[in-house]
């Protein structure tokens, strides 16, 4: 009796009643036109959304012309105006095509929902159909083993997964810190402190390219002949004008002409000369050298070291990286050069960082570039191409409110970059001449000059075309080839002629002059309350900083100089024409 | 029946095309603000909306208790799919577009998570209501949340057309991936990682209306397979749904349909979309050799052991992989790769760690501890995922023995299809109104 019940009950579910045929007809047909009907608004967004793709505003080649243009030209009234327009005319496109969109998705929605609601009216209560009973063929045993199987089966595909994903796995990260200090995965973990690096003189013109030092007792007077405060004093080559740099117990000079070009290291206690290194071989240098004019020569540029390892660049663009063994750890070529006095601007380091700048040519030669390279590798980690003129200043890193900046000079402009990419973020239009001072960053302002004409004061936190809106202009006595110094009050700069100003830094105005009627070449150095100044010819100045000129004391070593003093541990170290010397308070010294 | 299949193909094409189109819908893209001369325009300044209000909170504790007590009595006490399909499209509207899908009980799992490894975290009170509202509901009253009211199981259920079977013993196999997907959750959770559950969540962008393109696509692809493979996210991806499929198995009352009167028509297995109905078991041919022996009992044992430490050395070893979801692993990854040269450019992440001058050093320290806790999280990670593979052995070898079909109680969702088709429950009904029409 079960058994019949069951068959009717089985037959009459599998039965096909005309209500239930006509409801699965007209919800599938009407599913079928809402899908109809989704699919053309679908094919229309797609029609519409691969155009957008293929002419997207953000990558419209005509508006990236345009905005190359105006950083070339950024005076250009009438490209403002297309650039303007264009760019409206892009977001007009793309408001157009945001509300297409959105009435696609609105029309989408109904669409499916109608869809979805056609195919629960049409399959409400589906027909059922039961044909045959397959489980009745299957044994307990079967079916444990095809489940353990299955189950294993899924257990050895998420071990394949695993396995995949850790063979293919790599890491930049060491398995832990004590390897990580084996391996020395990059040089960043060794770099010495902000502490460390303000405690010696890594670069031209100090830990801050301003001149100034973190050491104070140094002595106001010595004499070579008598030996009083020399500590020690030994020959150099000559041919090289570049500033000595000192890391710790090693000095480093280099020195160049057209046959060699070579980096030297003397000891801090005795002179001696700890090794000297040619560059040579550099991979694409080519052995025929460009000449370099002999007021220039191929070492003007000053070296600079990370603390790990030391850097070199010569007139001929041949760059280096050196342990402080005086091992070459890599080098390169940087292409041939085009400047007419030969490259001076010295090297600097900012963290792993070593950057160059190399302007060349004309501006409209397009050879001028700015590079960040890895100080562990030399590869390059950003460069940025300069819309520059050559220029022989070296640039500055300081950082201000927390961003790091890089300072460059040249004709026609300084530029203000970020260190970590190269963004640009400042310009200033109005340099010329030959750019030879560097800049400096003193008290939250930076103080750039422009050859022989002004001396301009900026405020860091500016951004984009900064050339109206400069903190002060200065027109008095500005160098030309010496960089200025400055306290958190003045700003000191010396020409060429022997013309020593103090500026006001807050306003530019000018406190105090003394004329000295000597040349110099040599920039000041600034020491707690005390300028330091020397001569071509070796005439030594101590002014004391103040409102009004006071000479503290005044003498001659006899030797000529054109490099810029260096000072670590309460010691000057100066590269004449023919000697290095240490000078330093020997008292104080044999104290120590 | 020609213009059947025919219409048909042209809804499958359809579908495809909207959930592929999609991602053109809902994605819509960001443009950038003009370039300004310095000092000519003052940026706007970007509004956040105003927070929820608090009552809401109330509100929705409230509603989910209600639709959940609601989905319990339509489930087990009326036994009816058309109220159950109602409540279903509330739920749809109610969790899901108008709550966004947030805070759901499968992402609240997270939340917990987090919770007990990190003392710094607290979880909500909603949350935790969220989270444990479900499992007390399931002990009592099984599935009943699956059925019509996560948003997640609701649209799926009502995409189901022609759902296909699949045999059970790869459904069982299958069933092994929540518990996986749940042991990843927790892994990165705890570890302050990531909210897998959150992050990958497949029908997010379809109540937000809105989500990145891969997201869109995977939810198009979930409704799409949903058509033909009832609920594919809840049956073989919802870690929740393995929770409850553990409580399910010890709920108090569940979904029931004739009992020992069952007359093995199977119609409710074929009628369930879900795969959900417990078959009559088969019978031993030769039931000496039944599987239940002394020597499978130890071999499994022995599988479950070497599975489970297999597991757990293996899964340490993807400590590399998986903390790299982890965002200080990842920003350490990406800076040491840097320092190496093997980038030359950088990232935002990298510029703003750089601007702000943080001590790499520090970095990679703290990037190696999050990697040692991954390293002992994977492990048991790997050993739990061994567990789940020897108790499914286990349970393969221990099957329930039964002689009728029945709905499951691990996995049915209670979405009372099967009521309508069974023919003693028909007749049940039947015999109640003409009860109810004589009085």
């Amino acid at each position: 009796m079960n058994k019949e019940n069951t068959n009717a009950q089985s037959k009459s579910a599998c039965a096909v009643s005309n209500p239930q045929q006509i409801r699965q007809d007209i919800g599938l047909k009407t599913a079928a036109i809402a899908g109809i009907f989704c699919a053309l608004i679908a094919v229309m967004m797609l029609i519409s959304h691969i155009y957008f793709k293929a002419n997207h505003p953000l990558n419209s080649h005509q508006i990236a012309q345009l905005k190359q243009r105006l950083v070339d030209a950024p005076n250009d009234e009438s490209l403002k105006i297309q650039i303007r327009k264009l760019d409206l005319e892009l977001r007009a496109a793309h408001e157009r095509h945001i509300r297409f969109v959105k009435l696609g998705k609105n029309l989408l929605i109904a669409g499916g929902i109608l869809f979805v609601a056609s195919i629960q009216f049409a399959f409400w209560k589906r027909r059922i159909c039961i044909l045959k009973n397959k489980n009745k063929t299957q044994t307990a045993e079967s079916e444990f083993y095809r489940s353990a199987g299955a189950i294993l089966l899924i257990g050895l595909c998420l071990a394949t997964v695993g396995f995949v994903i850790v063979k293919n796995t790599t890491t930049e990260l060491p398995s832990s810190m004590e390897a990580m200090k084996k391996t020395a995965v990059s040089a960043i973990e060794y770099l010495p402190s902000y502490e460390d690096f303000i405690r010696q003189w890594p670069r031209f013109r100090g830990p801050f390219g301003d001149g100034t030092a973190v050491y104070t007792n140094l002595p106001i007077k010595w004499d070579v002949e008598s030996g009083l405060n020399l500590l020690w004093k030994v020959a150099v080559p000559s041919n090289g004008f570049n500033s000595p740099i000192v890391w710790k117990e090693r000095v480093f000079i280099s020195a160049g002409t057209a046959h060699k070009r070579e980096v030297f290291c003397y000891s801090v206690e005795d002179g001696r000369l700890l090794w000297q290194k040619a560059i040579e071989n550099v991979p694409g240098s080519p052995q025929k050298v460009p000449e370099i004019p002999d007021y220039t020569g191929y070492a003007a540029a000053t070296m600079a070291t990370d603390g790990i390892r030391v850097f070199v660049i010569f007139a001929n663009n041949d760059l280096a990286a050196l342990d402080f063994n005086g091992n070459i750890v890599w080098s390169k070529y940087l292409g041939e050069p085009k400047n007419p006095h030969g490259h001076a601007a010295s090297l600097v380091t900012y963290k792993n960082m070593l950057l160059v700048q190399l302007d060349q040519g004309e501006a409209e030669d397009k050879l001028s570039k700015l590079y960040a390279f890895d100080t562990a590798t030399g590869k390059t980690i950003w460069q940025k191409p300069r819309p520059v003129s050559s220029s022989w200043a070296t640039p500055l890193v300081f950082e201000h409110q927390g961003l790091a900046q890089i300072a460059t000079l040249s004709v026609p402009y300084a530029i203000g970059y970020s260190v970590t990419d190269g963004t640009e973020l400042w310009r200033y239009e109005g340099l010329s001449g030959e750019v030879t001072p560097s800049p400096i960053y003193s008290n939250g302002r930076l103080f750039i000059i422009s050859p022989s004409d002004k001396m301009i004061a900026i405020n860091p936190q500016s951004r984009g075309d900064i050339t109206k809106s400069v903190l002060w202009t200065s027109e008095e006595n500005v160098p030309d080839v010496t960089s200025p110094t400055a306290t958190k009050d003045y700003v000191f700069s010396i020409t060429t002629m022997g013309v020593l100003t103090c500026l006001n830094a807050e306003n530019g105005k000018k406190v105090w002059e003394k004329n000295y009627e000597k040349d110099f070449h040599s920039s000041p150095t600034l020491i707690g309350d005390k300028l330091y100044l020397i001569s071509q010819n070796g005439d030594v100045y101590v002014v004391k900083v103040s409102d009004k000129y006071e000479e503290i004391s005044a003498f001659k070593m006899g030797d000529k100089f054109h490099a810029s003093p260096a000072v670590s541990n309460d010691k000057f170290y100066l590269r004449g024409e023919k000697y290095l010397y240490c000078i330093g308070n020997k008292t104080v010294v044999a104290s120590k | 029946m020609g213009m059947n299949l025919r219409a048909k193909l042209i809804v499958i094409i359809s579908v495809a095309a909207i959930f592929f189109n999609f991602s053109e819908v809902f994605g819509i893209e960001r443009f950038p603000p003009p370039d300004f001369e310095p000092g000519t325009y003052t940026m706007p300044t970007p509004t956040k909306p105003p927070a929820r209000a608090y009552y809401w909170e109330f509100i929705d504790m409230f509603l989910l208790v209600a639709v959940l007590s609601l989905a319990s009595y339509f489930a087990l006490r009326l036994r009816s799919r058309r109220h159950l399909f109602w409540l279903t499209l509330f739920s749809i509207f109610y969790f899901g577009f108008i709550r966004q899908g947030c805070v759901c009980p499968i992402g609240s799992i997270q939340n917990v998570t987090l919770a007990l490894f990190n003392n710094n975290y607290a979880v909500p009170v909603s949350v935790m209501f969220f989270f444990l509202m479900p499992l007390v509901f399931t002990l009592f009253f099984g599935r009943t949340f699956c059925a019509a009211v996560c948003p997640l199981g609701a649209i799926q259920d009502i995409v189901v057309w022609k759902p296909i079977k699949i045999k059970p013993w790869i459904e069982n196999a299958l069933r092994i991936i929540p518990f996986v997907y749940l042991g990843l959750a927790v892994l990165f959770a705890a570890t302050g990682s990531a909210f897998l559950i959150c992050e990958y969540d497949p029908f997010i962008s379809f109540y937000r209306l809105g989500g990145s393109v891969n997201m869109l696509m995977l939810g198009g692809i979930f409704l799409l397979v949903g058509m033909f493979v009832g609920r594919p996210y809840c049956r073989f991806f919802c870690p929740y749904g393995a929770i409850l499929s553990l409580l399910s198995r010890i709920s108090k009352w569940n979904v029931y349909l004739t009992g020992e009167d069952c007359v093995r028509c199977q119609i409710c297995d074929v009628a369930c979309p879900y795969g959900a109905i417990a078959t009559p078991t088969p019978e031993s041919q030769q039931p000496e050799k039944t599987p239940v022996n002394i020597g499978n009992v130890l071999a499994l044992t022995l599988i479950t052991v070497v599975v489970v430490v297999a597991g757990a050395a293996g899964g340490g070893k993807l400590s590399v992989a998986f903390s790299k979801m982890n965002r200080t692993v990842s920003l350490a990854e990406r800076i040491a790769a840097e320092e190496s040269g093997k980038f030359k450019d950088q990232t935002d992440e990298t510029k703003a760690f750089r601007q702000k001058g943080g001590s790499i050093d520090e970095l990679y320290s703290e990037a190696l501890k999050v990697r040692d806790r991954f390293a002992f999280g994977g492990a048991i990670f790997g050993g739990f995922v061994g567990l789940v593979i020897g108790l499914k052995l286990m349970g393969a070898l221990f099957a329930t023995q039964r002689s009728i079909y029945e709905p499951d109680r691990a996995s049915c969702v209670a979405c009372g299809r099967c009521y309508a088709y069974c023919p003693k429950e028909i007749i049940r009904v039947r015999n109640l109104q003409k009860l109810v029409q004589k009085k």
